[in-house]
């Protein structure tokens, strides 16, 4: 449905996106997994023909979208990691009024604006000021302002910064009945892992501007199906420790916090046995050792060697 | 669509209490601060001006015409032409008519007190500042006028000013009384020349009666001026805001959505040109409506006020698409802002919002003309002063032209893609 071949944008100096290549398929959620920074807002401008990129393409059904974006812009949905919105208009008047920039009238428009309202469960605030709103029904209206159009395709960026859990689940429950109940697809960007786990079916993982992994969630795991994720917790964290574990040539990506240190360790390494060796040798009292499953985020530890919100 | 970003916009405004104070409620206290401050200076009833004008006067109206009247009298020319000739000359009294019916009528008296200087002290009196105005009739004035007027001789003389620059106001004030007064010489004169000779032999009467109507024209009242003066400023407040709402949307990216809607920048441009007029037009009718009501201001000529406001309304309209457009491509507020900041106050300055800009110079003057607020404040006050829509239709026309230039301009300056900076 969606592609990107070789898409690049470089700012002046800086290479913002660096030959990018993904693609999405007619009902599929993908997710663009990135730190802050990775290039993943000017991929989705890229993509949804925003700004143009220094070299590359982007396809929407096979047809270059370069010379004319009118197709794909109409297919499309855009949700922005801002609030798009008039805060000196209600939620109705803000649906009202993108409706109308997408020839929406009439009779056609209270229902769309009315469906969304239900939709973004606004209908009892539809009148209420966006001023008033708190942050998780912003963000819902920013999401029902790229609705009204009915698009094919949703492009959502980071649509959950700042909003209090509740708010976070309903979006996600919404995300995902867009897509069961309207075969909508949703290219998905977040830094939070668990959201791409939870509504994600491939991800591309990226950083400083490149695709550095992608695949379904099981295939990404798979990355770290030679190693474990041990998390141990001592007493008082000394700095022969830690010193101690640096100099083992079998723990890898080792990230402290307080008293607790996360690393990853071959899972043909018997780690128990070396870090109690390592504790005796330093004087270190060894509280708590936890053998973890690999998650996104230790993928990403895996392959970059920095933490995802860093 | 186009009318759905009206309808945004004009929810936007009035919803925004802050802006709405200042481009209603600050023009209101304006008017009635500077209304009342200035009142006393500007108003024909409180006479504050009161400047000493000297009189310099080397000739001897009398003699002189005796001395015309004489050379007629010697001429070879048929009797009844000289019979003719020597009634006109004796009812020919320019110096007397400048100084009796001119200077000394009750409305021009209040404001000028003429004394007469002896010729021997015109080099003393110009190194003194008390005068605003030094007005020196040299000597065979009279005679060379009656030989111009009657006998079609040498070019019309000149009455000599001497002006003091600190008092530019009342200087500017006498020569324009003069200078009325020395054109309606050269209109009988042109009478004359056609041949209408009764016309020219009644040439004082014809003066002095065209003077009296000049001089007794009512004056504006300071409020009168402000209203005008501070609507049409604060109507320029209007493109830099729709400049900067326009800016905003391109900023929190709500521009972005019209740009995914296929939504051109025409129509966009449209969008932001029809709002800004029709909230001038909204600005401007809501100020003169609540000021014709305070103040007793009245408008006679109801459809030439209409076309006028309009005018203005559409030069604020370009002037916003023009700001937005200039704000798109630099990508930040800085054109909105500078415009509030600077050139409003620049063309308010100018343009004469403040006080009248002619009291500057000429220059100035011609220039505050040329600015939106400066053309459209010459048209709304001629028609207060009674003028037909005929005397202010260049200035329509000028805004119309204004606004289609600016218009033309923003088509330029306005980033193809929209979102480019």
């Amino acid at each position: 449905m969606l592609e990107a071949v070789e898409l690049t944008k470089q700012f002046k100096q800086t290479k913002a996106v660096d030959r990018v290549n993904l693609y999405l398929e007619q009902g599929e959620i993908v997710g663009l997994l990135g730190p802050n920074g990775a290039g993943k807002s000017t991929t989705i401008s890229m993509l949804s023909t925003l700004i143009p990129p220094s070299s590359g393409d982007v396809r929407f059904h096979q047809k270059s979208t370069l010379k004319n974006p009118a197709m794909l812009r109409n297919a499309l949905g855009i949700v922005p990691q801002e609030l798009a919105l008039y805060s000196d208009l209600s939620a109705k008047e803000n649906l009202r009024f993108f409706g109308s920039i997408h020839r929406l009238s009439g009779a056609q428009l209270q229902k769309k604006v009315e469906e969304v309202l239900a939709l973004i469960g606004l209908t009892d605030r539809q009148n209420d000021l966006v001023k008033h709103f708190s942050g998780g029904m912003k963000r819902r209206l920013n999401i029902g302002a790229a609705l009204l159009h009915e698009p094919k395709l949703l492009i959502m960026d980071e649509p959950t910064v700042g909003i209090d859990p509740q708010s976070r689940n309903y979006i996600l429950e919404t995300v995902k009945r867009l897509n069961e109940e309207k075969q909508m697809t949703v290219l998905y960007t977040s830094h939070y892992m668990e959201e791409v786990e939870f509504l994600c079916d491939r991800i591309y993982i990226m950083d400083k501007g490149c695709i550095i992994a992608s695949g379904t969630t099981n295939e990404i795991k798979n990355i770290l199906s030679a190693e474990h994720t041990v998390e141990i917790k001592v007493e008082k964290l000394t700095e022969p420790f830690l010193h101690a574990l640096h100099a083992q040539p079998v723990i890898r990506h080792i990230a402290v916090q307080d008293r607790v240190i996360t690393m990853l360790s071959p899972k043909e390494v018997n780690i128990f046995r070396l870090l109690f060796q390592l504790a005796e040798q330093t004087d270190t009292v060894l509280m708590s050792i936890e053998m973890k499953t690999p998650t996104l985020e230790d993928v990403f530890l895996h392959l970059t060697g920095r933490a995802l919100r860093d | 669509m186009i009318g759905a970003f009206v309808k945004k916009q004009l929810l936007l405004l009035v919803r925004n209490r802050h802006e709405v104070l200042i481009l209603l409620g600050m023009p209101l206290v304006l008017i009635t601060i500077l209304g009342f401050a200035l009142g006393n200076i500007m108003d024909g009833d409180h006479a504050a001006v009161h400047a000493k004008v000297a009189f310099v006067n080397e000739g001897n109206e009398q003699q002189e015409r005796q001395t015309f009247i004489h050379e007629i009298d010697t001429m070879n020319i048929p009797q009844e032409k000289k019979q003719l000739l020597i009634e006109a000359a004796h009812s020919i009294a320019p110096i007397t008519v400048l100084k009796q019916d001119v200077f000394g009528d009750k409305s021009v008296k209040k404001y000028i007190r003429i004394i007469d200087v002896p010729p021997a002290q015109l080099e003393k009196v110009r190194q003194k500042d008390s005068y605003a105005v030094i007005i020196h009739v040299p000597d065979g004035f009279t005679h060379q006028m009656l030989e111009h007027l009657l006998l079609q001789k040498e070019a019309p003389p000149r009455i000599i000013f001497y002006t003091n620059e600190e008092k530019a106001w009342t200087a500017e004030m006498v020569r324009q009384i003069v200078d009325d007064f020395q054109r309606q010489y050269s209109i009988a004169t042109a009478l004359h020349k056609a041949g209408i000779t009764h016309a020219s032999a009644n040439i004082a009467a014809h003066v002095n009666g065209k003077m009296e109507t000049m001089t007794k024209k009512e004056p504006l009242r300071a409020v009168t001026y402000y209203t005008v003066g501070m609507s049409v400023m604060f109507a320029l407040y209007i493109a830099s805001n729709i400049g900067s709402y326009a800016f905003e949307e391109k900023r929190s990216h709500v521009f972005d959505r019209m740009l995914l809607a296929n939504v051109s920048r025409w129509a966009y441009m449209a969008g932001i040109f029809l709002s800004a007029t029709l909230l001038a037009c909204l600005q401007l009718f809501i100020l003169y409506g609540l000021t014709s009501v305070i103040y007793d201001i009245t408008w006679t000529d109801i459809p030439a006020f209409f076309v006028v406001t309009l005018s203005l309304s559409l030069a604020v309209g370009g002037l916003a698409v023009l700001l937005t457009a200039l704000n798109f491509r630099t990508n930040s507020e800085q054109a909105s802002r500078f415009f509030q900041t600077v050139l409003v106050t620049i063309f308010s300055l100018v343009g004469g919002s403040y006080f009248p800009a002619g009291q500057l110079s000429d220059f100035i003057s011609t220039i505050g003309t040329l600015t939106p607020n400066g053309a459209s404040m010459n048209a709304y006050l001629k028609l207060l002063q009674g003028y037909h829509f005929s005397d202010v239709a260049h200035s329509v026309i000028y805004l119309c032209l204004f606004s289609i230039a600016t218009l033309l301009l923003s088509i330029w300056a306005f980033p193809k893609r929209g979102n480019e900076s």
